[in-house]
This record gives C-alpha cells, sequence and structure tokens, in this order.
C-alpha cells in the first residue's frame, strides 16, 4: 500500500509517501543535480555527523511517479511528529539555530537552503533536525537568501513576540500556517523594539520593505544582488538576533511550579511513583504519552523504568519550558514534552485538512498515562467521564489512570468558587464509565492517600 | 564621575550606526511607525519586498560581519599579550 502524505505537496523536488509502515522519499530528476552536489560536496555527511540533518539511505525501490524521476530514499522516521505551535519558546529557539547553523554550512560547501520553514525541523532523539533532505540548491553568487523572509516569519517574528510581548502569542503560528506575517508582528511588537538594531532591520525593516513593494513587480537583477559577504553578514546578524530573543519567564514563575507539585505527602507520592514504575516495567512499552506532564516527573520514570519515547503533554508553557531545559540538561533524549491544550488539541489542518495532522493522529502510543489529569477534565472542563474515556481508547490500547475522588484537596480546590453539578463524579460511575472502552485489569490504592491508580486495557 | 552616568561607548556606536543605516537606506520606518495601508490582499507578494530589502541592507551586513572579524582579531591580539 502506498499513500503519499499530503506535507510534501507544494514541492517540485519530490515528495513523501509511506509503503508498508516505511517512508520514502521520491526525488524527482528536476531537483536530481542539487541532490547529487549534496551528497557529493561532503554537505551531506557533514549535516549528518552533527546531527543537523535527517540520515537517509538510497534504495532500489521503483518510483510511485517514474515519469517524474526514479530515485528513491528512505530516511530515519521521526518518532513524534511535532509542530513550532506546540514547542516552547526554546524548542522554537533551537529550531531556528539548527536551520541557521545548517545554512551557514550549506554555504561553505556552496550551497543555499531554498526553505527556511519550521515545519521543516523536527526532534529526532531529542536534537532538533532539519528533515526535508530536498531543500538545499546550489549557491549561485551574488543571490540574496530566497528563505530569509520564511526564517523571519516562522522563527525570529515569533521568539521576538513571545519575548517582548506574550509567550502566549505563538499560538498565531496555529493560523498563520506559513509563519506571522511580518507587517503583523511590526505591528504587534512594542515600539523600544526599533531601538533593537537586529529586530528594527529584520522585522520592522524588512516588513516596511514587503509592504512597498507588494505589488508584486518584479524585481530587476541588479536590485537583488547580494556579495557574498553580504549574505554571511545577513546570516550571522540574524544568529545574533535570534539568539537574543530568550524568554525569560520571571523568578516566581518557577517557584509556584515546584510548590504546585505538594499535593502530596512525600510517603503518597513515592508510593505513587514505585506503582507506575512497577506498571511500566511489566508493560514494557515502545512508546508512552504522558498527559497532563507537568515538568516531567513520570515522563522521566516512564522513560527510565522501560526505555520508551515518551510524549510528554502539558498545557503550561513555562512548566514545558523547564521541563525542555532540564532533559537538555540530563542529555535525556527520549522525552519529548510539548505544549498541548487537552481540552482543544491541534487540529488537523491547511489544505484539505491534511497539511498538518491532529495531535492525536500523531499522538498514538502502546500506554496512556493519566496521573492527576482526570479532575481537570471531568470538572475542570465539564468533560463527561465516559468522553474521556472514549478519547483515552484513542490515543492507545493500555491507559494508566490515577482517581482522584471529590473529596481530594485538589478538586475541592476546583470546585471552590463553583457550583457542585457533578453528581457522577464518583468512583462507581468512573469504573462503569471506563468499563465501556476498557476491561479493569488492575487497581491500586495510593498509601496516604485517598487516590487510586487504575490500569486499563482497550476492549 | 558617577559610574551610573557613564554610557557604553558601544551603545553609542551601535544606536549611531543604526540611525546612519536607517537614514542612508530612507527607512524612516523602523524609527517610526508606518500608517497601515496596502494593496488588496490575495495580490500581495511579500517576496520581492525581501529580495530588495537584503540588496539594500547588503552593505551594512557585510561591514558588520567585518567589523566583526577584525573586532574579535584584535581583542586576541590583545587578550594573547597581556598573557
Amino acid at each position: 500500500m502506498t499513500e503519499r502524505l499530503a506535507a510534501s505537496f507544494r514541492d517540485p523536488a519530490g515528495f513523501v509517501f509511506r509503503r508498508d509502515g516505511d517512508l520514502y522519499r521520491q526525488i524527482n530528476s528536476s531537483y536530481l543535480e542539487n541532490y547529487n552536489m549534496l551528497r557529493r560536496s561532503g554537505l551531506y555527511d557533514e549535516l549528518v555527523s552533527q546531527r543537523l540533518l535527517i540520515p537517509h539511505v538510497e534504495t532500489d525501490l521503483a518510483a510511485v511517479e517514474p515519469t517524474r524521476g526514479d530515485l528513491v530514499i528512505r530516511p530515519d522516521l521521526v518518532r513524534f511528529i511535532s509542530y513550532p505551535y506546540e514547542w516552547c519558546p526554546s524548542q522554537l529557539l533551537a529550531a531556528a539555530e539548527v536551520t541557521l547553523r545548517v545554512q551557514q554550512m550549506a554555504m561553505r560547501f556552496g550551497m543555499s537552503l531554498r526553505d527556511a520553514s519550521g515545519y521543516n525541523v523536527q526532534f529526532h532523539n531529542g536534537q532538533p533536525t532539519l528533515i526535508d533532505t530536498l531543500s538545499f540548491e546550489r549557491l549561485e553568487e551574488g543571490t540574496p537568501w530566497k528563505a530569509y523572509s520564511q526564517y523571519c516569519r516562522h522563527f525570529l517574528g515569533p521568539l521576538a513576540l513571545m519575548r517582548h510581548v506574550d509567550v502566549r502569542l505563538s499560538q498565531l503560528l496555529r493560523t498563520e500556517i506559513d509563519g506571522i506575517p511580518l507587517d503583523l508582528a511590526s505591528t504587534l511588537l512594542p515600539a523600544r523594539t526599533r531601538l533593537h538594531a537586529g529586530l528594527a532591520i529584520h522585522i520592522h525593516g524588512h516588513a516596511g520593505s514587503q509592504r512597498r513593494h507588494a505589488d508584486g513587480a518584479r524585481v530587476p537583477e541588479d536590485r537583488q544582488r547580494l556579495s557574498q559577504r553580504a549574505l554571511a553578514g545577513l546570516i550571522d546578524s540574524l544568529v545574533a538576533t535570534t539568539l537574543k530573543q530568550r524568554w525569560e519567564p520571571r523568578k516566581s514563575d518557577w517557584r509556584d511550579y515546584y510548590e504546585a507539585q505538594r499535593s502530596y505527602t512525600d510517603l503518597a507520592q513515592q508510593h505513587k511513583s514505585e506503582i507506575v514504575s512497577r506498571i511500566l516495567q511489566l508493560e514494557r512499552p515502545d512508546s508512552v504519552c504522558d498527559l497532563g506532564a507537568n515538568t516531567g516527573r513520570f515522563s522521566k520514570l516512564a522513560a527510565g523504568a522501560t526505555g520508551a519515547s515518551v510524549l510528554a503533554l502539558e498545557m503550561d508553557v513555562a512548566s514545558v519550558e523547564l521541563h525542555w531545559q532540564e532533559l537538555r540538561k540530563d542529555d535525556n533524549w527520549r522525552v519529548l514534552p510539548l505544549v498541548a491544550d487537552l481540552s482543544n488539541p491541534s487540529p488537523a489542518q491547511g489544505w484539505g485538512h491534511s497539511e498538518r495532522g491532529s495531535l492525536q493522529e500523531r499522538t498514538q502510543v502502546e500506554v496512556v498515562l493519566a496521573l492527576a489529569l482526570l479532575h481537570h477534565l471531568a470538572i475542570g472542563n465539564n468533560v463527561p467521564l465516559r468522553h474521556v474515556f472514549e478519547w483515552f481508547a484513542r490515543l492507545g490500547s493500555t491507559v494508566v489512570v490515577e482517581w482522584i475522588p471529590k473529596d481530594d484537596p485538589m478538586v475541592q480546590h476546583l470546585l471552590a468558587n463553583r457550583t457542585d453539578i457533578f453528581d457522577d463524579y464518583r468512583a462507581d460511575a468512573f469504573e462503569d464509565a471506563a468499563r465501556e472502552f476498557f476491561t479493569i485489569e488492575d487497581k491500586i490504592d495510593i498509601s496516604a492517600s485517598p487516590r487510586s491508580i487504575y490500569v486499563l486495557r482497550r476492549r | 564621575m558617577d559610574p551610573s552616568l557613564a554610557v557604553s561607548p558601544r551603545l553609542v556606536a551601535l544606536l549611531a550606526a543604526w540611525a546612519a543605516t536607517c537614514l542612508l537606506l530612507e527607512e524612516s520606518h523602523m524609527l517610526l511607525p508606518e500608517a497601515l495601508s496596502g494593496p488588496v490582499l490575495a495580490y500581495v507578494d511579500p517576496a520581492s519586498g525581501s529580495l530588495i530589502f537584503q540588496a539594500l541592507i547588503g552593505g551594512a551586513m557585510a561591514v558588520g560581519l567585518t567589523a566583526k572579524i577584525y573586532w574579535r582579531r584584535i581583542r586576541r591580539f590583545f587578550t594573547r599579550r597581556t598573557r
């Protein structure tokens, strides 16, 4: 069975398809010269050795569209596909840095990136990696960087908005699928950013120039000449400007997170860890999704106990940021933390609703962890328990879920200023709802706590 | 002199260079916001503006990089001597 993937339909250089679970890329004849240059110049080897580009092997598989080309390559598989609107600020910054480092290295080998899309970077074994092998072309001396505008829309603009306005503005990337338009970024950024040389040039000045030449008239060759030194200077300036956009949360934010984790006594917390660890060691899954992962305590446990790839979804940007920074410090590449609001997860979008996959279709795992989460969905978001289990069943075959009774202080906290309309939020109703989609394999009470952990197997 | 009144010479140089670039490029909107107006959205082409803009700032970018490289060399020269 061959299935062409929608994400690459615009590219005349080739396209991605899936066959028997493996991912392949056909390289069209029109791109072959550039591909050969990438391989023969030594650029490919250099990029792969520095983990900046996804490695691939050439196959002898027959082309899907033989009239357009006959070379098929098989790139390494990225375990979890994620998108820029799901990344915390440091993840977007890391992806931006990789894009510019790739461009700098390509220039040394006489090549250049023709795209600088955030979607071309994926987290592969913890490292942001360029996945579009067909992004390189011969650098023609004296020409400007084709991807300059795209780089500013996908990376620099969003980073500057997060840094100087509000971290939640990364969510604009969800509606602006080809990056935040520069005139919009320029309008939203505070006036003081016009005093930052880098932002004044690459965002404000750049936006102004786009506005003035928006009539689409052909640009004469002599008006778009750029010397090699100027091109190198441009990329260097983008590196310096990008690195200045590091998002700094207030100190008090961090303290709040450590404090918030104290809803348990030490004894209960330890017992809960032991229970989850034991379950995971029995299950030995390849992949785990930790829903409501917070700063990743249980994601780390899951990765450590089983060696599984873990997707850690959390709504709070600062928690994801802290989680990501700790993973980098520990060099833990099994866990990928992402920003995700479970009550409104990333939709399938773009052309034909299929250019970018929904979070759900990218989150197919063996074990779903739903710890200290249920009350947020059922009470915080008014989602009936039956719907919660129906959704769990779509994500994975085994679910480890924590039941938090109504008299638990955290549930009471959610109910503090609301009418309690949640008559069905009871242990027996919880079990009944679970049984509609799962069989209950095990139930373990957490000592020194009214909570329990259930192991559910999909019917 | 009160140290808090001292202005970093690097900052002054940066500001002067930036203002000169703005004037040189006649890009006054880098200093002041520009009124929002433009052609019909469906036919707007941001690509040409990006290409022309790179050619415009190219000189400054080249000078910036050269200055940076020389500045590094000078600093290395002195740090080596003092060692």
